[in-house]
């Protein structure tokens, strides 16, 4: 996994994770670097094709990010969302696995376009037994089913604002 | 009243919302949401006879993740679906299909069951 942004959104530092080869962005920064995310974070046109098409993730290598709150972030935390975001992505089932680590929660959102019952299934048992080995550190797991749904219509809710502003900037 | 009670009270009303909901055939959505809190209070009837009171959504994931053993990891899984659904259902635009409410009402009628029948 390639560290390839760490942005301040002003609130947090955030760091930014993606597998996969580097995105060719004329805005990325050097490792230890931050640069503001508000009000005017010059997203690049990349990452603006991967929010409104997201057929694209594949061609654009950025099947996932892992954001961390390092302002905030529990240390012990951190491999916890790295290590289930690894999990995750060895199934295949999602198009984008995105997670942050606020305080002890590590939050991820999974973002698939359809999947089966069995296979939820399937990735709630890997959640559960994260909880269990885990038990001091809070961990949630979003599924979302695009469903053919442009990521525009999916995400409006606090919870996922944050991706929403990384990747879907106005 | 016993919190045990106490919830069933409140699952068995909730119950009553669904059956309506599911007979109007008209909400898909809150056919989840209330389908997703039916499976809470049946849960917490549950936990509440383990002396378990769990004060928050995150604080329940960790009790019922330690319960797995005694419920079953396909219980546990059912539980999390219909949350994650709901959710969706009310921040991520989602619209279950008939299929996906099939499914949600499979998932709380083996929840519904399983507590029933574990002590």
């Amino acid at each position: 996994m390639n560290r390839q942004f760490i942005i301040d959104d002003s609130e947090n530092h955030i760091v930014l994770f993606t597998s996969g080869t580097p995105i060719p962005r004329v805005d990325r920064v050097p490792e230890g670097k931050q640069m503001p995310l508000y009000p005017n974070y010059p997203i690049g046109p990349q990452v603006r094709y991967f929010a409104f098409g997201l057929q694209n993730i594949e061609a654009l290598n950025l099947r996932r990010l892992v954001k961390n709150t390092t302002s905030t972030a529990q240390p012990s935390a951190l491999p916890v969302v790295k290590d289930i975001a690894d999990h995750l992505e060895k199934l295949h089932l999602f198009e984008a696995i995105y997670g942050y680590v606020d305080g002890k929660s590590c939050n991820i959102v999974a973002i698939a376009n359809d999947l089966q019952s069995s296979q939820r299934d399937k990735i709630w048992k890997i959640v559960a037994d994260y909880r269990r080995r885990y038990s001091e550190i809070d961990i949630d797991l979003r599924i979302v089913q695009r469903r053919n749904r442009p990521l525009s219509d999916v995400f409006e809710d606090d919870g996922t604002a944050i991706l929403t502003r990384v990747l879907m900037p106005a | 009243m016993p919190p045990e009670i106490r919830h069933q009270v409140q699952w068995y009303a909730n119950k009553g919302i669904l059956k309506h909901l599911v007979e109007q055939n008209k909400y898909p959505d809150w056919i989840a949401t209330v389908a997703f809190y039916t499976a809470l209070h049946s849960i917490e009837r549950f936990l509440a006879r383990h002396k378990e009171h769990p004060k928050s959504h995150t604080e329940r994931d960790k009790v019922l993740a330690k319960y797995m053993p005694l419920l079953g990891a396909q219980i546990v899984a059912d539980y999390e679906d219909l949350k994650n659904t709901s959710r969706a259902a009310r921040y991520n635009f989602f619209v279950p299909t008939d299929a996906d409410i099939q499914d949600i009402l499979e998932r709380l009628a083996r929840i519904d069951a399983k507590v029933a029948s574990t002590p």
